[in-house]
């Protein structure tokens, strides 16, 4: 039976909010109850008595919604599938089923343990598959082996349909197809609620990793060596992305505000066959960045997903690392499962504003100078301290353009995902800090790389793909084309909205980024 | 007054239960003794103020001296599908009949403070409605002022808000959120409320959802709850509602199939019961009820309908039928009686009735305004 947290309960106060404590942003706008469901039957039962009694149903899993769609729900129902989190294997036995609830690095440890296979998803770990998987979520092992949305087989979601009614539906290439392709990267709280992700297949983990970080002071970098330096980084991603033998290389920019010593890239490779036997194409990446001041050292991790504050889970105890010296750079050889846990995140503690962008080439000069003039910028009474652009390699596996037609994550062209992001915990600091990084996007995105016809947005084209759902920026609401952002220019969106009208013709499931109807 | 005395008798003979009574206050009124005409010239209109979209689009204000209307100020508006005044009459409540407001799916209300000489318009504030409440139809004041409800056509939803001391909106207090369909392809696909309308208790207000053919009646008083589903008969798609004065008949037309139903209602419980036949038309469009609760006015698409009321039995004959140019989108009853205000996509046109004769004794474009959708009095 669900579990019902009422205004009344001592509970509510912590769980009416994800790791983003901006929202609810007043209390006019919270859920009246949270409803936790332990079992596939509570999640359609609560489902149907929150839709009968005529109230909105939000739905959650890891709770890591950057934007207010979950939290933001005056006097609704937030549905939890927190506790919904078993990872086994599918319904005829074969397979492998992953509840909604289960977060990463659960999912990363029962695969793992169980089968020796993993999930190509996010590195923070607290974040819920629920969302992650169909928003079109990737990680670390995505260059290699595609988005997590790519190996999907099915998804159990619960609809509502005209009257009202909950329906159970097991959506797959063959039955419910449409909705099966839109549960494949439109993002959630679109069509229903997804109990369980299907997979016949899933990739084999890798036995090892290297892990290096490239460092760089602020005080060393001119703006010269700064426009070399994302050239750099851009171009190598551009011209040996697309080659097999990188495809296990993942790299993270940690482009963070002055206020801070310096930035970084942090890098995880391993072969394509999953071990580091040879490292030629890491130190091929790593040696590029020496003329520009980099200094390969320990002390950065991976950061990957430093957006959420991770903190490494002690699931291993000191995890084992040997430090190797290749050539001039000093890495870490780790195993993948150490190195995976290490950056899996805990709960979130501080407000934050992000945005994003998919990129089909590297930076040009005038990118490069608009960012350091905004990473170099202060603003009196304010402090920038926590604000970060993640630069994240992209492109390989994802890239396979057969996927276009099968999912609906749209963006397989781009060879960079950019996410900006600041973060605070005084809330009084959220106008002064939206406003810089709002300011910092318009102007990166109205210069000579960016469609006139479309100026401060990265609409897609030649150079840009448009924006990520998964890192949804209710700041683009302000622009009619949207959609567009996310999901293309293409026949995508209309598709999506057909799938909308037919699996909740109620508009039951929605908020203010979803597909409108 | 000349009267017809084979008319009158026809018209007594198809009332047929008229109670001698209410002949004898309807003679009183048609007569135009002295002592109504006292009450009709202080209840005698002295503005209106009408709602249009298209080219026109805003709320226009008139003032109206000796049966002229001019116009006095145009506000700007997105779409004013329905007004609402409070019953201070200091604030106009404004509704947008939207899909988008502030880069968000849904709707928003205006409230504009009504200037005490001039009755100018100010706008106070604007409020956006409940997320996915988008295009909604009709709103309504409770009586003791408190709240606006809201029938959200798109979003097929309930929205209650709160009224400040100043007029002013506070947020969505409340929302009700409908799901149901009907077999009507291409308008039953989900849930569409149409119209409210608040029971003189003020703690209810009852519903019509096209969408669904249901009549609710739903609770103000704890957040927006569902009483009572009256189910209407599948695919009529009730859209107008009018209660009776008397708080006891409610009358509800339906867009789809044209009929007219007649219900009783329960203020005490809250409750709807069948009452009397339907009435086939065409209907649909417009309905009102007169204050003094004796005449029902009903139009469809291409004609408007008086009615006799006799409310004790629920019994309706109809007096007279007439064909219109344009459909009337909405009927306002002039306060005195014998005529209404009807709009419709040319402007207000006044009609004045004679019911001896059976027949309109005068129409007259009073606003010319294109696009007009609706309009309040005052």
């Amino acid at each position: 039976m669900a579990i019902v947290v009422s205004r009344q309960d001592p509970r509510y106060e912590a769980l009416n909010r994800g790791h983003n404590l901006r929202w609810p942003a007043v209390d006019a706008d919270a859920a009246s109850r949270i409803v936790l469901c332990q079992s596939m039957n509570d999640a359609a039962e609560a489902l149907q008595q929150i839709v009968s009694a005529g109230m909105r149903p939000t739905v959650r899993s890891g709770a890591h919604c950057y934007e207010d769609f979950v939290a933001n729900n005056p006097n609704g129902a937030i549905l939890d599938m927190s506790l919904l989190k078993e990872v086994g294997p599918g319904a005829n036995g074969s397979g492998y089923r992953i509840q909604a609830g289960t977060m990463l690095w659960d999912v990363y440890v029962e695969l793992y343990k169980r089968y020796g296979v993993t999930l190509p998803g996010g590195s923070c770990g607290t974040v819920g598959a629920g969302g992650h998987i169909c928003g079109g979520g990737y990680g670390l092992l995505s260059r290699l082996h595609g988005l997590t949305c790519d190996w999907l087989t099915s998804v159990d979601i619960l609809t509502v349909d005209a009257q009202g009614k909950v329906i159970a539906r097991t959506a797959d290439a063959t039955h419910d197809a449409d909705l099966f392709r839109a549960c494949r990267g439109a993002g959630g709280g679109n069509f229903g609620v997804i109990t369980s992700y299907n997979f016949d297949k899933l990739p084999p983990a890798p036995t090892e990793v290297m892990q290096a970080y490239v460092e760089f002071l602020w005080k060393d970098t001119s703006v010269d060596r700064f426009v070399q330096i994302m050239k750099t980084y851009g171009e190598f991603w551009e011209r040996r992305g697309p080659v097999p033998d990188t495809w296990g290389l993942f790299s993270v920019m940690n482009l963070s505000h002055q206020s801070h010593e310096g930035f970084g890239i942090s890098v995880q490779f391993c072969n394509p066959d999953g071990t580091c036997r040879d490292l030629s194409v890491l130190n091929e990446y790593l040696d590029l960045f020496v003329p520009c001041g980099g200094v390969s050292t320990q002390s950065g991790a991976v950061g990957i997903s430093s957006a959420q504050k991770p903190q490494a889970p002690q699931h291993n105890g000191r995890t084992p690392a040997e430090t190797v010296c290749v050539g001039q750079h000093t890495m870490r050889r780790r195993t993948w499962f150490s190195a995976t846990g290490d950056d899996a995140g805990g709960p979130g503690s501080s407000h934050g504003k992000y945005k994003s962008v998919y990129m089909k080439r590297g930076f040009s000069e005038a990118e490069a100078r608009c960012m350091y003039k905004h990473m170099q910028r202060t603003i009196p009474g304010v402090n920038l301290r926590g604000s970060v652009f993640e630069i994240d390699s992209y492109g390989g596996a994802i890239n396979k353009k057969e996927m276009l037609t099968a999912t609906s994550a749209s963006q397989r062209s781009s060879i960079i995902k950019m996410q900006p992001m600041t973060f605070w915990s005084d809330p009084e600091e959220e106008a002064p800090r939206s406003q810089w990084i709002r300011e910092f996007y318009t102007e990166l995105y109205s210069g000579p790389d960016a469609d006139p016809q479309h100026p401060g947005v990265p609409y897609p084209s030649d150079k840009y793909e448009g924006c990520y759902i998964n890192y949804p920026d209710r700041d683009m609401l302000a622009y009619p084309y949207w959609p567009q952002l996310y999901y293309g220019s293409g026949d995508l969106y209309p598709f999506l909205q057909k799938v909308k009208r037919k699996y909740d013709p109620n508009n039951i499931f929605h908020h203010a980024m979803s597909i409108r109807v | 007054m000349r009267r017809d005395p084979l008319t009158r008798r026809s018209f007594v003979r198809m009332t047929g239960l008229a109670s001698v009574a209410a002949q004898s206050k309807w003679l009183h009124a048609a007569v135009g003794s002295d002592r109504w005409t006292d009450l009709a010239s202080s209840r005698r209109p002295r503005f209106a103020f009408v709602g249009a979209t298209g080219p026109n689009e805003g709320v226009h204000l008139f003032a109206i001296e000796n049966e002229r209307w001019s116009l006095r100020q145009i506000v700007r508006s997105a779409a004013p599908v329905s007004l609402a005044l409070h019953p201070s009459s200091r604030t106009l409540y404004v509704l947008n009949e939207i899909s988008e407001f502030q880069g968000l799916p849904t709707g928003s209300v205006e409230a504009y403070r009504i200037d005490k000489s001039t009755r100018q318009l100010d706008l106070l504030g604007r409020q956006a409605l409940s997320l996915s409440a988008t295009m909604p139809r009709h709103l309504a004041v409770s009586p003791d002022g408190k709240s606006l409800a809201v029938a959200v056509h798109g979003g097929g939803a309930y929205n209650l808000l709160p009224i400040l001391e100043d007029g002013q909106l506070g947020r969505v207090r409340s929302i009700l959120k409908e799901t149901g369909s009907g077999p009507a392809n291409g308008h039953q696909e989900t849930a569409h409320p149409q119209s409210i309308v608040f029971d003189p208790t003020g703690s209810r207000f009852i519903a019509a959802d096209l969408g669904s053919d249901r009549v609710s009646v739903l609770s103000v008083e704890d957040g927006l709850g569902a009483l009572v589903r009256h189910t209407m008969p599948p695919g009529s798609g009730p859209r107008n509602l009018a209660l009776h004065p008397n708080g006891q008949l409610l009358v509800v037309d339906h867009a789809l199939d044209g009929s007219l139903s007649l219900l009783r209602y329960d203020s005490a419980t809250g409750t709807i019961t069948k009452r009397g036949p339907r009435f086939h038309g065409p209907f649909g469009s417009a309905l009102a009820i007169d204050p003094s609760g004796d005449f029902l006015y009903a139009a469809g698409p291409a004609e408007l309908n008086v009615w006799r009321i006799k409310p004790s039995i629920g019994a309706l004959t109809r007096l007279q039928s007439q064909p219109m140019e344009k459909e009337v989108t909405a009927i306002v009853p002039h306060p005195n009686g014998s005529r209404i205000f009807a709009v419709t996509s040319k402007g207000v046109l006044r009609i004045k009735f004679d019911v001896w004769s059976e027949k309109q004794k005068s129409s007259a474009l009073m606003a010319a305004v294109n696009g007009a959708r609706c309009l309040a009095i005052l």
